[in-house]
C-alpha cells in the first residue's frame, strides 16, 4: 500500500530542502575575506537572487530532458553530460568535506584528525541516499524549520552585540559598480548547484507550480545572506571582517543568553551550521547517485562517497579542492552548465518525439573511537579565570590566575584567606610559554573560562601586545566578551587576595554587578580586535592600580 | 490438504477422532446414547477445563443434552439439521478439519450416528484472566478497563464502545500449529481499503508454527524489521483502540495477548496518551510538550553532558564547570566509562524490578536508586552529577507513554553517549542527522512515520500535532481515514 502522496515531495519539502542544502556553505564560505562583503555584497546577492529566480523557472521546463541523459543526448553525449554534472558533485562534496575536516578540529573537537572527521562524515552522509527523494524531502521538512528557526534566533541574539559605530564603517566604505558585478557573479557561481534541480523536480508534486517555492527559497537564502552581510560588520567591524576567513564563526563568541543559563552558545551555532553542512553533503551524494543512474554510469552507491573522500583526503596537504574550487565554478562549471542546458534544450526539441551496511557501520564505529582523542576530563583541566601578560617582544611573562576550587564551588567556605593560586611562565614567545606549561603542568590548560585579561603597561607600550593578540586569535575557545585591563604589574594584581572570588570574577563583578544604568563600561576583546583591525592601534584600556594592599580600577572616560 | 468429510457412520468418525487425538489426554471423547425410546449413538468431543464437565441445566450444552433425552432420534436429527432448539452459537460443521478447529478453539463438538455433519456448541472456552485494569497505560482520567488475553473479550470491549455495524471484525487464524485467532477491527466506511488489503497480504505472507503474542505478529508483518522504532502502535486500552478505529486506523487483536496493535503508526502517535483527549486542551498540550522535552532528555542528556564536560566547557557558567571538576576529583574512571557503568547499573535495576514480583520490585528500585547510587558516590566510583544525569535520563524515558517507543530511545541513548563522549557536539549533530535520516525513510504501512510533521496538508482541525487543539476545533479526521469521510465533528444546526 502506498500513501496517495508518498511518491512525490511537497512544495514545502522542496523549499526547505533547497534552503537547508545551501545555507551553511553560503554563510561559511561566501562571507569571508575575498567573498561577498559590504554594500557591494548585498547588492550582488540581491541581483543574483533576481537572476536566479528567472533561471529556476526555466529549469522547471527542462525537467523532461534530465530524466534520462542517454536517451535525450545519445550514449556518448549523455554519459559525458553525466560526468560533467558528477564532476560538480564530487568537487563540491570534496570541498565541503574539507571544510568540515578543517572547522571541526579547529572549533569543536581539538586534537582530532581531520581525515577521520572526513571519513566519518562521508560515511554518515552516504547513509540512506539511495532511498528516494521522499526521504530527503521528509528530512528537510522535519529539520528545516528547526534549523531556520535556530539561525534566525542566533541572528537575533547577535543584534545585541552590534554597534552603530562599526556599522557606519561599512556604510562609509567606498565601492564601485564592478564590485557589485563581481559580487553578483560570485553569488551566481555559489548558487550554480541549483542547476541540478531538474534531477529533483520530477519527484515534486504539482511540478508546474513548483516555481513559487523555488523562488521563495532563493529569496530566503538571499535574505539570510543579506542579513548576515549587514550583521557581520556591525558586530565585528569592517576591517576585521575583511581579514577573517570564516567571520561567522566568532559571530556569537561574545553573545549572552538571557537568564545566564549558558555562559556561551557559539557551540550551538556551530552545531546548526554543521547540520546544514551534513545535509548539503548528503544531498550531493543523493543527487550524485541520481545523475549516475540517469547517465547510465552505475548506481554510485560506493564509488561516489569513496571518490569524494579520496579527493578530499588528497587535498589534506593544502592542495585540496579549496584551492581550485572557485576557479572551477566560475570558469568551468557555470559556463559549462549553461552551454549544456542550451544544447539539451535544442537537442531535446529535435528529439521530442540497491554485506555492505555492516561494513559501513563498522567503519563508522571505528572512526568514532579512533578519532576521539581530543577530549580531556573536567577534573584534568586547569581553568584560569584571569590572564596577565607582560614583557616585550622576545621576553614575555604570562601569569594565570587560577580559581581556588573549594572556594569557587562553595564546598569549603571556612578556609578563606589562603594563598591565591597563580602560575607564572616566561618565554620568548607565546608558543614557547605554551610548551613550557605543557612540560611542567599535569593538567590541560582550558582558557575558555578566562574572564579578564591584564596587560602590563610595558607590553602595551612596546608593541608586544600585537603578538599577544595574534596568539589569542588562534585560540578559538577564547570568548570575545572577555574584559581587558592594563596595569603596572599583572602578576602582583593576580596574586592579590580578593576575599574569596578569583581576580577574573572580581574584575567582572566590578563592572557588571551594578543596577542597570550604573554598570561601568569595560573594554572587551572584541572591541580591542576591532580597533586593531581598524587602525593597527591598541585602544585605551581601563587601568588597575595597586593601592594599600588592594586595587582600584580607573575606567577610561570616553 | 484435502478436507475429510464427516461420515454418517459414527464408529468411523470415532475411530478417526481417537487416532488423531491419541496421546491427547486433555481431549475427552464421550460416547453416549440419547433419545426417548429407541436410542441413537452420539459422540461428544471436547477439551477438559475448556468445556464444563458438569452439563448443567443453565449451560447451552446441558440444555441440549437434556433435551435430547426427551425427544426421538428423528427429532434429534431434525434438531441437528435446523438447530430448532434455538441455542445461541450452535454451528454445523461439514468436515473433520472444521470440527477439529472448533474443538481446539475450546468448543464442544457433537457427532451423531447417521448424520454427516457435526455440531459446534460453544461453551465457556479456555480459561483466561478476564477483564482487568490497564497495567502499562495508567491514566488519571478515563476508563480503567484493559484488554484481557481472550480475543473475543477484547473485541467485545471495543464493540462496547463503538455500537455500530460499520465496525467490522474480521477473523483469521495464524500459525499452522498454534491456530491463533487474530481479529482485524476497522470501520468499513473510514478505513482505506488498500491499507486493509496490505495488512491481510502481509499476514498471509509467512507460514509460521505459532503466534504466541501480538509482538510476534508485529515483527513478522513490520515493514522495516531492522529498525529500532516500532511500526505498530500498541495499546492495552480498549478506549484508545476504539478512538484510533474512529480515526480510520485498523486495530489487530491477537488471541492470548492483552496488547492490540494499531496501524498505521506515527512518531507523534507514540507520544500521545489516551487521556490527552479527556483533559483540558491547555493541560494536554503542556503535557505533550513536556513529553517531547523528556524524550530529548532521555536520548541526548548523557551524550550532551559528556560533550560539554569533555570538549565544550565554555558553554557552562564557570562555577558550574568548576563544581563538575571538583565532583569528579578522585573518580578513577573516565567520564564515558563512569556514565556507561551507571547507565548499565540502572538498566539492571530496572530489569530486576520488572522480573521480581509486586512490591519486592518496588523495593529493588529504591535499593538500587538510593543505596547503590549513594554507595557508588561515597566510594568515589562515580560523581554525584552523573547520578543526577542518569536519574534525569531515566525519568525522561519513563515519561514517554509507549514502552516500545521508549525502548528505541533507550538504545539510541548509548549511540549518542559514545558520539558525544568521543566527538563532542559534532558527534551529537552527526547522530541527530543519522536518526533524522532513518526516521525520514521509515514508513508504517506506506504512511510516513514522521506524520504529521511531514506532508502536512494545510487542513486545520485534525489535531495531530504536538499541541492539542480544543475539542470543538477537532473537526477533521487525520489523513489515515478516507478522504470522503474526513468530517468528524459538526454542529447539529449545520446539518
Amino acid at each position: 500500500m502506498k500513501f496517495a502522496e508518498n511518491n512525490r515531495i511537497s512544495h514545502r519539502q522542496l523549499y526547505r530542502q533547497t534552503v537547508l542544502a545551501f545555507l551553511a556553505p553560503f554563510l561559511l564560505c561566501l562571507t569571508g575575506s575575498g567573498g561577498l562583503q559590504g554594500r557591494a555584497g548585498v547588492a550582488g546577492v540581491l541581483a543574483a537572487s533576481g537572476i536566479l529566480s528567472v533561471y529556476v523557472i526555466l529549469l522547471l521546463r527542462m525537467v523532461p530532458w534530465y530524466t534520462d541523459l542517454v536517451k535525450v543526448l545519445g550514449p556518448f553525449q549523455g554519459r559525458a553530460a553525466g560526468l560533467f554534472f558528477l564532476s560538480y558533485v564530487m568537487l563540491t562534496g570534496a570541498y565541503l568535506l574539507n571544510l568540515i575536516a578543517e572547522l571541526v578540529p579547529f572549533a569543536l573537537v581539538p586534537g582530532v584528525s581531520g581525515l577521520w572527521i572526513a571519513l566519518l562524515t562521508a560515511g554518515a552522509c552516504s547513509f540512506g541516499t539511495g532511498k528516494g527523494m521522499q526521504r530527503r524531502g521528509r528530512m528537510a521538512e522535519v529539520s528545516g524549520g528547526i534549523l531556520l528557526g535556530g539561525i534566525f534566533l542566533m541572528m537575533a541574539l547577535c543584534l545585541g552585540q552590534s554597534r552603530g559605530v562599526y556599522f557606519r564603517e561599512m556604510a562609509a566604505a567606498d565601492f564601485e559598480g564592478k564590485e557589485i558585478l563581481a559580487s553578483c557573479f560570485k553569488a551566481l557561481c555559489a548558487f550554480s548547484g541549483i542547476s541540478l534541480l531538474p534531477f529533483m523536480l520530477k519527484d515534486v508534486e504539482k511540478r508546474g507550480k513548483a516555481g513559487k517555492p523555488l523562488v521563495l527559497s532563493i529569496f530566503t537564502l538571499g535574505g539570510i545572506l543579506t542579513g548576515i552581510l549587514l550583521l557581520l560588520p556591525a558586530v565585528l567591524g569592517w576591517r576585521r571582517l575583511k581579514a577573517e576567513k570564516y567571520p561567522v564563526l566568532p559571530l556569537l563568541a561574545g553573545a549572552d543568553l538571557p537568564g545566564n543559563v549558558l555562559a556561551r552558545f557559539d557551540v550551538l551555532w556551530m552545531g546548526f551550521l554543521v547540520y546544514s553542512l551534513l545535509f548539503s553533503l548528503g544531498s550531493l551524494f543523493h543527487y550524485g547517485r541520481q545523475i549516475a543512474e540517469r547517465a547510465h554510469l552505475g548506481s554510485g552507491r560506493w564509488w561516489l562517497p569513496a571518490g569524494v573522500f579520496l579527493l578530499s583526503a588528497a587535498g589534506a596537504d593544502g592542495a585540496g579542492p579549496g584551492e581550485y574550487y572557485g576557479i572551477y565554478l566560475s570558469r568551468i562549471f557555470l559556463p559549462g552548465v549553461l552551454l549544456l542546458q542550451i544544447y539539451m534544450v535544442l537537442r531535446g526539441r529535435n528529439k521530442r518525439k540497491k554485506k555492505a551496511p555492516a561494513v559501513c557501520a563498522a567503519v563508522l564505529l571505528a572512526g568514532v573511537f579512533l578519532s576521539g582523542c581530543g577530549s580531556v576530563e573536567p577534573e584534568k583541566r586547569m581553568y584560569p579565570l584571569a590572564l596577565g601578560v607582560d614583557g616585550s617582544v622576545g621576553e614575555f611573562t604570562v601569569t594565570y590566575g587560577m580559581p581556588d576550587l573549594p572556594q569557587a564551588t562553595g564546598q569549603d567556605k571556612e578556609e578563606e584567606g589562603g594563598n591565591v593560586p597563580v602560575l607564572t611562565f616566561r618565554g620568548n614567545d607565546f608558543q614557547e610559554i605554551e610548551k613550557e606549561y605543557d612540560r611542567s603542568q599535569e593538567k590541560y590548560l582550558d582558557i575558555s573560562h578566562i574572564q579578564a585579561l591584564l596587560l602590563g603597561n610595558a607590553l602595551t607600550e612596546n608593541g608586544g601586545w600585537e603578538e599577544f593578540l595574534n596568539w589569542l586569535k588562534a585560540e578559538p575557545f577564547m570568548g570575545e566578551n572577555v574584559y581587558l585591563f592594563r596595569t603596572e604589574d599583572p602578576q602582583a594584581v593576580l596574586e592579590l587576595d580578593t576575599g574569596g572570588s578569583s581576580m577574573g570574577a572580581y574584575l567582572t563583578g566590578l563592572l557588571e554587578n551594578r543596577l542597570p544604568g550604573q554598570q561601568k563600561e569595560g573594554v572587551t576583546l572584541r572591541q580591542v580586535y576591532h580597533r586593531w583591525y581598524q587602525d593597527g592601534t591598541l585602544m585605551d584600556l581601563p587601568e588597575i592600580i595597586l593601592k594599600d594592599g588592594g586595587i582600584e580600577v580607573r575606567l577610561f572616560d570616553g | 490438504m484435502d478436507k475429510i468429510k464427516i461420515s454418517t457412520n459414527l464408529r468411523e468418525n470415532e475411530k478417526y477422532i481417537r487416532e488423531r487425538c491419541a496421546g491427547c489426554a486433555d481431549i475427552l471423547i464421550r460416547p453416549m446414547r440419547l433419545g426417548d425410546g429407541p436410542k441413537v449413538d452420539c459422540l461428544m468431543v471436547y477439551i477438559e477445563v475448556a468445556v464444563s464437565n458438569m452439563m448443567l441445566d443453565d449451560s447451552a450444552l446441558g440444555k441440549m443434552i437434556n433435551h435430547f433425552w426427551e425427544i426421538s432420534p428423528d427429532q434429534i436429527q431434525e434438531f441437528v439439521r435446523n438447530n430448532s432448539l434455538g441455542i445461541a452459537d450452535v454451528k454445523k460443521l461439514p468436515d473433520m478439519e472444521s470440527a477439529f478447529a472448533a474443538l481446539l478453539a475450546g468448543n464442544a463438538v457433537f457427532f451423531m450416528d447417521g448424520c454427516d455433519q457435526a455440531m459446534k456448541i460453544s461453551s465457556k472456552g479456555y480459561p483466561g484472566m478476564g477483564v482487568s485494569g490497564a497495567e502499562t497505560e495508567k491514566v488519571l482520567r478515563g476508563s480503567r478497563e484493559g484488554f484481557s488475553d481472550a480475543v473475543k473479550v477484547n473485541s467485545a470491549l471495543v464493540r462496547k464502545r463503538i455500537r455500530d455495524t460499520r465496525l467490522k471484525v474480521e477473523e483469521k487464524t495464524v500459525g499452522v500449529r498454534s491456530q491463533t485467532v487474530v481479529q482485524i477491527l476497522y470501520m468499513s466506511d473510514l478505513v482505506q481499503e488498500d491499507l486493509l488489503y496490505e495488512l491481510k497480504n502481509r499476514m498471509d505472507e509467512y507460514v509460521i508454527d505459532g503466534i504466541m503474542d501480538s509482538g510476534m505478529l508485529e515483527q513478522l508483518t513490520g515493514e522495516n524489521w531492522y529498525s529500532l522504532f516500532p511500526q505498530y502502535q500498541t495499546t492495552e486500552r480498549p478506549d484508545r483502540a476504539a478512538q484510533e478505529i474512529l480515526n480510520g486506523k485498523i486495530v489487530v487483536i491477537c488471541d492470548n495477548s492483552p496488547y492490540a496493535l494499531i496501524l498505521p503508526s506515527s512518531f507523534n502517535g507514540f507520544m500521545e496518551s489516551s487521556e490527552d483527549w479527556y483533559h483540558h486542551f491547555a493541560m494536554a498540550s503542556f503535557l505533550r510538550v513536556l513529553r517531547y522535552i523528556a524524550l530529548a532528555a532521555a536520548t541526548l542528556l548523557p551524550g550532551l553532558y559528556l560533550a560539554v564536560i569533555r570538549f565544550h566547557t565554555q558553554i557552562l557558567p564557570t562555577n558550574l564547570i568548576l563544581s563538575f571538576a571538583e565532583a569528579r576529583e578522585g573518580v578513577p574512571f573516565s567520564s564515558v566509562t563512569e556514565l556507561v557503568f551507571l547507565e548499565l547499573a540502572f538498566e539492571m535495576i530496572r530489569e530486576a524490578g520488572v522480573r521480581i514480583p509486586g512490591s519486592l520490585g518496588n523495593a529493588i528500585g529504591i535499593v538500587g536508586g538510593l543505596i547503590v547510587g549513594q554507595a557508588a558516590v561515597s566510594a568515589n566510583l562515580v560523581s554525584p552529577i552523573v547520578v543526577m544525569i542518569v536519574a534525569l535520563t531515566a525519568l525522561g524515558g519513563m515519561v514517554i507513554p509507549n514502552e516500545e517507543f521508549a525502548s528505541a530511545f533507550r538504545l539510541l541513548k548509548y549511540m549518542f553517549l559514545f558520539l558525544g563522549g568521543y566527538l563532542g557536539i559534532f558527534g551529537i549533530v552527526l547522530g541527530v542527522y543519522l536518526t533524522t535520516a532513518h526516521l525520514a525513510g521509515l514508513l508504517s504501512f506506506g504512511m510516513p512515520y514522521l506524520m504529521p510533521f511531514v506532508k502536512r496538508s494545510g487542513i486545520s482541525g485534525k489535531g495531530e500535532g504536538i499541541i492539542r487543539i480544543p475539542f470543538r476545533r477537532r473537526t477533521v479526521r487525520p489523513a489515515y481515514a478516507r478522504k470522503e469521510e474526513k468530517l468528524r465533528l459538526k454542529r447539529r444546526s449545520d446539518q
